[in-house]
Formats: structure tokens, sequence, C-alpha cells
């Protein structure tokens, strides 16, 4: 991870409006890169250091949910502060709808501003500090044999030993022997521990799906 | 009298017939709306130019006539040159005496001797030769001589020149006829000059005077008037004690006038020389001490009015020729040839009566003005009562006109002030309708303005503040206030109240670029895409610009409107400006939005028709009343593609 100053993502196609932000973003001690679409944006988005990005929503051609989709895929981390022009319903719907983080009306003051570019560079270390755990418990679960991953799964929907066994056909001292294994591998010290993993990598949702 | 009312009629006939003239002129501009000027102008023209006839034949003369009779032949021999002024007005007053007191046809022959010129005897004898030849195969009836030297050498060359003929004289005094000692057999007429009448009218105009000075030279000759007025006048004169001035130098008798009171009466005989012995005319001689004098100074001698002097009893040269003529007519009449005195009168030269101030109530009645310019309103009193009127009538049909136009004109104001209040209204109610967005575009500079400030502050907090940044700054913040306050002032542009139509050559790509740029943000917020098509040259329309501009922005907020109503997945508004054909200036407005039933694409233009739930049914039909009081046309078509087009077009303005 790069030591760098976070960087603030500007996209506004008002030229002098983009310009003074990225002079006050730098001035407050950010790095600042400025987009003047949000097809410019997508062009340009390094997806692996830390920032946030602002996003005018009143832009000719914008549409937000698209914008939204892509960037989830393209830089999943980087929390999206939506700027309007307008306080109206209408726009703001939309910009929920985007899956707006934060939402501010181009009047608000300068301090507003930078205090909610400071909530999202928070957004962004809480979200790439759980991202590193997942990733970690994700390489965790990776270490499992085949047959000890799919007892852990059955194991995290609460089958009992005598069932997981019998699903997988083999003596109920072998399923203990893989738990034990299972236990040690994911360094779990309860069944309760090993289930909360599942359920945080998203085991649980496609077993369920699974099961409908 | 009978002349003056026959010509009258006829000028007020023709003054009444280009008054019609007129008047059908004034019709004919009231009927077009926009004047065309060259036929108007040949109307009043020709109005004009009748007027002017009528007057010209109303104010020249009647028809001459003329009859026969017999000829009667007359030659007169004037002593002097035929430029000096008294010859010709000698010339004058024998022309028209003649023709108005014979009833004969009359040939005139004149001849100038000139002898003042030419004095030496052998030119006298050549002359004599001459006209003896000239006339020789001219039966003269009568041979004139005016002044003595012209009488002296008749006298001498009567044979020659006019054997059968009857001889007269004029223009010479009773002493000059004496020295010359004519025959008995000649008749003619006397200057007579009269001292008691010249000074008697000298106290009239001067009642006030005190006494009576008199001048005269050194000559024999002015001596002998001196002692002719010394009996004549006396010391004292109707109680006004008369002086004697003689034997001075003309320079020291200037000198003497000048100091004379303007209670003194001045009368000035003859100076032919003065104490010095140098020889004058005397008239010239009368102008100087006339001019100098601090009299008004008077004269016996017809030279000398006109010549500085208020004015005599004496005899006019006009009067001296009619007085001739008269004669002459006696002489044609058969009657024995005599000897007659001029008719005197009282003559007053009327610039040297103003020059002294004096009342003319106290001029006798029967006064002769000299250089009296009589004024404009006595010479032609009736014709100019009768243009008078006829102006007057004139005025009043042309007020009445210009009254009855001027309704029309409020009339016409009324309505213009109707459409202009309610393209203002339409001009607000869209306004209020983009005020978000308008809200909006001034949000932009604003907050920019916001958040440069901010950064100047946190710069200026750091140890080291970078001052060329702060500059930066203030640059950008000075360009963004300078945006906001444009905006503004656009808008208030757009919200102006005004009283009047400001019509102007305009480029319509001007007009919709400004729409386009008031449009522009709402269009951003309704995320539709705009495009403008214009040719690369200007458009030139004449229109009000305010106007046109709220016709383009009606038609692309209703194009907005289908826009949004329809929600396609294309969302355009799609602007073209083009030279439609010669003449024509074309602006056509289309969107991707729902559309018009083709059913409805002509009641679309009509006043309250709406589709929408917040609309008023005016913008349409505010777009067509505009566009068609600048002689254009709009109508609607449904787009191919989908959606609406809405076209107008204006008349185009000649690129000069």
């Amino acid at each position: 991870m790069s030591s760098a100053a976070p960087i603030v993502h500007i996209v506004d196609d008002d030229e002098s409006f983009r310009h003074s932000l990225e002079r006050l973003v730098a001035v407050s001690g950010y790095r600042s890169a400025s987009y003047a679409s949000g097809a410019a944006l997508l062009a340009s988005l390094p997806a692996t250091e830390p920032g946030c990005i602002l996003l005018d929503l009143n832009m000719p051609g914008l549409n937000g949910l698209e914008l939204q989709e892509r960037l989830a895929e393209a830089a999943p981390l980087l929390p999206v502060v939506f700027l309007t022009g307008y306080g109206d319903v209408s726009t703001t719907v939309r910009a929920m709808k985007a899956g707006a983080d934060d939402f501010l009306e181009k009047s608000a003051s300068s301090n507003e501003l930078m205090d909610a570019i400071e909530r999202a560079m928070l957004r962004y270390q809480a979200r790439a500090a759980e991202h590193m755990r997942i990733a970690a418990l994700r390489t965790l679960v990776a270490s499992l044999t085949e047959r000890e991953s799919t007892v852990f799964d059955l194991m995290a929907r609460g089958k009992r030993n005598k069932q997981i066994a019998f699903a997988i056909g083999t003596t109920e001292r072998t399923v203990k022997a893989h738990r034990h294994s299972i236990m040690e591998k994911l360094g779990a010290h309860s069944l309760a521990e090993a289930v909360s993993i599942a359920e945080r990598l998203g085991m649980l949702d496609d077993a369920v799906s699974r099961n409908k | 009298m009978a002349s003056v009312a026959g010509r009258s009629f006829l000028l007020f006939m023709i003054l009444l017939w280009s008054l019609l003239q007129m008047e059908s002129a004034w019709r004919k501009i009231d009927r077009c709306c926009t004047p065309r000027r060259s036929s108007v102008k040949s109307h009043l023209t020709e109005a004009v130019m009748a007027w002017v006839c009528g007057l010209m034949l109303a104010l020249s003369g009647g028809w001459a006539s003329a009859d026969e009779a017999r000829t009667h032949r007359v030659l007169i021999i004037y002593q002097d040159s035929s430029t000096l002024p008294s010859a010709m007005e000698i010339a004058h007053g024998v022309s028209r005496g003649l023709g108005e007191l014979t009833s004969t046809n009359t040939e005139l022959y004149t001849e100038f001797l000139d002898s003042a010129h030419f004095p030496e005897p052998t030119y006298f004898h050549r002359m004599a030769d001459m006209m003896a030849v000239k006339y020789e195969n001219v039966p003269l009836d009568v041979v004139v001589a005016l002044g003595p030297e012209a009488l002296r050498f008749l006298l001498q060359n009567r044979d020659r020149i006019a054997q059968s003929a009857s001889v007269m004289f004029g223009d010479i005094s009773a002493r000059s006829l004496e020295r010359l000692a004519p025959p008995e057999n000649i008749g003619g007429v006397i200057t007579a000059y009269d001292i008691n009448r010249t000074v008697d009218l000298a106290i009239a105009l001067q009642p006030a005077a005190t006494d009576i000075v008199v001048i005269s030279g050194s000559a024999e000759f002015d001596r002998y008037w001196r002692e002719s007025a010394r009996q004549k006048l006396g010391s004292q004169y109707r109680g006004l004690t008369v002086d004697y001035l003689s034997g001075l130098s003309l320079e020291s008798f200037a000198a003497s006038a000048s100091e004379l009171s303007p209670q003194t009466i001045l009368l000035i005989l003859t100076i032919f020389e003065d104490a010095d012995g140098r020889k004058y005319r005397p008239r010239e001689a009368v102008a100087r001490i006339a001019a100098a004098a601090g009299a008004p100074s008077y004269g016996v001698h017809g030279t000398y009015v006109g010549s500085g002097v208020v004015g005599g009893y004496i005899a006019t040269y006009q009067s001296i020729g009619e007085d001739i003529a008269q004669a002459v007519a006696k002489q044609f009449s058969g009657a024995a040839p005599g000897i007659v005195h001029t008719s005197n009168r009282f003559v007053v030269d009327w610039r040297q009566f103003q020059r002294w101030r004096l009342d003319a109530n106290l001029l006798p009645a029967n006064v002769v003005l000299l250089n009296y310019t009589p004024s404009v309103w006595q010479q032609y009193r009736w014709e100019i009562i009768l243009i008078g009127a006829a102006l007057v009538a004139q005025s009043l049909a042309i007020a009445g006109l210009l009254y009855e136009r001027r309704g029309r004109r409020a009339a016409e104001k009324v309505a213009g002030h109707r459409l202009l209040e309610l393209v203002h209204m339409n001009q607000s109610a869209t306004a209020g309708a983009l005020s978000a967005s308008i809200a909006h575009e001034l949000n932009q500079p604003l907050g920019a303005i916001r958040n440069n400030t901010r950064a100047a502050e946190l710069v200026l907090q750091s140890e080291n503040p970078d001052l060329e940044l702060i500059r930066q700054i203030l640059v950008d913040i000075r360009d963004d206030d300078q945006r906001a306050s444009d905006i503004i002032a656009g808008l208030r542009e757009m919200l102006k109240k005004r009283s009047d139509v400001e019509w102007q050559k305009l480029d319509v790509n001007d007009v919709v670029a400004s729409a386009l740029q008031i449009l522009h943000s709402e269009a951003d917020r309704q995320r539709v895409e705009v495009d403008f098509d214009r040719p690369p040259h200007q458009l030139p329309v004449r229109a009000d610009r305010v106007h046109l501009q709220q016709v383009i922005l009606n038609l692309a907020t209703n194009a907005l409107d289908a826009i949004r109503e329809a929600s396609p997945t294309e969302r355009k508004l799609m602007l073209k400006t083009e030279l439609t054909e010669p003449g024509k200036v074309g602006v056509s407005i289309a969107d991707t939005g729902v559309g018009i039933p083709k059913e409805k694409l002509t009641s679309v233009f009509e006043t309250f028709y709406t589709t929408k739930t917040g609309g008023t049914g005016l913008g349409l039909s505010i777009a067509r009343a505009v566009v068609e009081s600048y002689g254009g046309k709009i109508w609607a078509e449904n787009r191919p593609g989908g959606g609406a087009i809405v076209r107008f077009i204006l008349p185009a303005v000649q690129n000069s």
C-alpha cells in the first residue's frame, strides 16, 4: 500500500468549480485527480490507491446507475460522495439509487465538504481493513482440503457429525478428525467462530439459495 | 380691385384643388402599413407643384391689350449718360407718362449726349452729323431736350436733326433757360425750386426746431442762391431765427454742421465751389455735410434727396419725366406750346427719416417716400390673406388626418403593448420554470468562489504561504464573480419590463445561442443533449432581441417537457438555423419527445391549448403572435424518428 496521501477523484463538467475543488483538496493535504465526465473517470481510474470520488450528479449524458455498477466493478472500495446543484426530491432519489455514500449540495460550505471527504476517507479505511480481513480468511479457507472444505460447509450449516458422515459416506469418527483439523487450520476455538467465518465469506448465502 | 378679386378667385380654386391632392396623398400614406415612399412622394410632389403653379399664375398680371392708332415719333435727347440714375429715372417717367397719357402709338427714340464727360464742340458737331443721318428717314414729331446742355445742342443743330419737329425742353432751371434764350415758339417744363415749402416741410417734421441754418458755397451761382434764400426767408422765418453760413471750406462746413443740435433745421443750397476755391458737384458736397451734420438737413434740389438730406419740396426725376410726357401729350393733341413748371412734391428719404427718428405721423399727406420698402403685408395683403386661409384650411385637414392616424397608431400601440405585456408575463413564467437550473447555474461560480476562499485561508494559515497560489486563487475568484454577475445580468435582461419594442438587426444564430445559454443548465438537469446546427455566416433579421429569444425559449422548453414526458432512451434537443430560401431565415427546433397527434398540429398554436398539467397554453400562441408580428410564419410537424419539430421563418434583412 502506498504511503502517499489519499486521492480525491473529482468528476465535474464545470471547469472552474472542478478547479476550485482540486485546489481546496490539495491545500487540505490530499492528492487530487479530476475528470470532466464519468466516462473519463472510468477510463483512468487507479483501483489500488486509497481515496474517494466526488461526483457531480448533474452532468450531461451521465447515467448514475450505470456509473455506479461500473465503479463497483472497477473500484469497489472507493466511496462516492455525490454533489448536486439541486436539492430537490427527484435528484436525491436519483443519487440514492445510484448508491450514494454521501450526498451534498453544491451550496454546502467548504467545511461540510471537507468533512464529507474525511468521512469518505475513513470509510475507505474501514472498507480496506474489512477487505483485508476477508482476504486473510479466504486464504485460511483455501488451505482446507477438498473433503475438509465439504465438511466445513456442512458443519457451518449446523449438521451433526452423524449427518455429515452419512452425507459424505464415511464414519462419524473420520468426520470428527476432519473437524479437528478444520478448527486448527482456521484458528477457530469454537463452532460459533467457525460458523461466523463461513458467514463473513458469504458461504451460507450460496447454500441457502442452493437449497431452495 | 376687380383684377385682384379675379386673381384671388383663381388662386383660391387652385389652392382648393391642390388641397384635395394633398389630402388624397395623405390618405394613401394612411392606407399603407409600411409607407411606399416613392409613390407617396410623387403624389405629394404633384400637389405641391400644382400649388406653386397656381400661386404663380395668380400673382402674375392680367392680359395686355393693344389698340391701333396713328404713330407719333418722339426723340428725347438727354444731356447725361444713359447710366446716370437721374437720366434713367427721367426716362422711366417719360415712358410711363406717355404710356398712360396717349391712346396713340408712340415710338420713342433716345440719345444720350454725356456732355459731362465729352464737353468738346467737335464732339457735339460730330454727334449732330450722326443724328442727322440716323433720323434722316424718321419723321419725328417732337424732339425733347433734357438738361441745359441738351437744349443748347438742340437749338444749335435743330435744322439738321429735326427740321419739322416741334422742340421741347425739360430738366432745366428758370435761370438756365433764361441764359439760353430759346425762341418763343418752343415749350417745355421748367424745374421749380421752392425754398419756402422745403423749410415748411422741415418745420412740419421737426415741430421742436429752434433755428434754421442755411449753407451755401462761394461760387457765383451759390451766391445767387443765397440771395434768393435771404429774400424768401429773411432773418426770421415762422418764428425761427435764420442764420446764413457761407464763405467756408467744405471741411469747415462739415465741422460746423456737426456741431449743430438736432433741434436745428439745416438747409443746404448749392456748393459749386468753397472758400478755398475748390470746385464740387453740389450733390457730393451735400452728401459730405449731411453725413457729418448734427441736425437733419434739407435741400431744394432733386439730386440731394438720396444723398443724405431728409427731403424737400422738390420735383423727383420721375415726376419731371412724367411732366414732360404730359407736355408732349399736350403737343400731340395740337395745343400751342407753352412753358410749365414741374409739379413739385414733398419728398422724403425714408432712410434719413429713420436716421433722425422722426415721427411718421408728422409726414404731410401727399408725401413721396423714397427708398421706402413697403411691408410685404401692404404689398400683397389679399394674396396673403387667401394663402393664409388656404394654409389654415390645409393645416386643419392635415391635422384632422393626423389625428385620425394617431388614433389608429394608438390602437396599434395598445395592441403592441398587450403583446409586450404578454411576452413579459411569458418571460417571467419561463424564468420561474427555469429557476432551479438558474440557481444551479449560479451555484457553480458561487461554489467555486467558496472553495477558493477556503483554500486561500488554508494557504495563509500555513507557515510559508504560497503567494503565487494566492494570486491565482484571486484571479479565479474574480473570474467566477464575473461569471455570476453575467448570469444575473442575462436574467435581468430577460426579465426587464420594457415599454416599447426595440427593432434592431439581429443575427438569428446569436439569439439562438443566447437562448441556449439560458437553457443549457436546465437541459443538463434533464440530461438532455443539445445540438445546435448553424451555418457559419450570419442570418440577419429585423426584430426585437428579447421577443425572438422568448420564442426560442418557449419552443425549446416545450421540447424539453415533451422529452421528459416520453422518457426516451435518446434524449436530444436539436436546433437548426438556415437560409431556407432566398430572403427567408428559418429556425427549427426538434425533439425526441412524445410528438404531436396529427390532428392537433395546427391547434397547438391556439391560445390556452395545452396538454401539460402545469401548462398555461400560452407559450406556442405567444410564439406565433411574435413571429407573425415580424412578418413571419410558424408551424409544427412530427419528426420521422419520433418527436416533434416546430419551424418558423422570418424575412431576412439584406446585409449592407
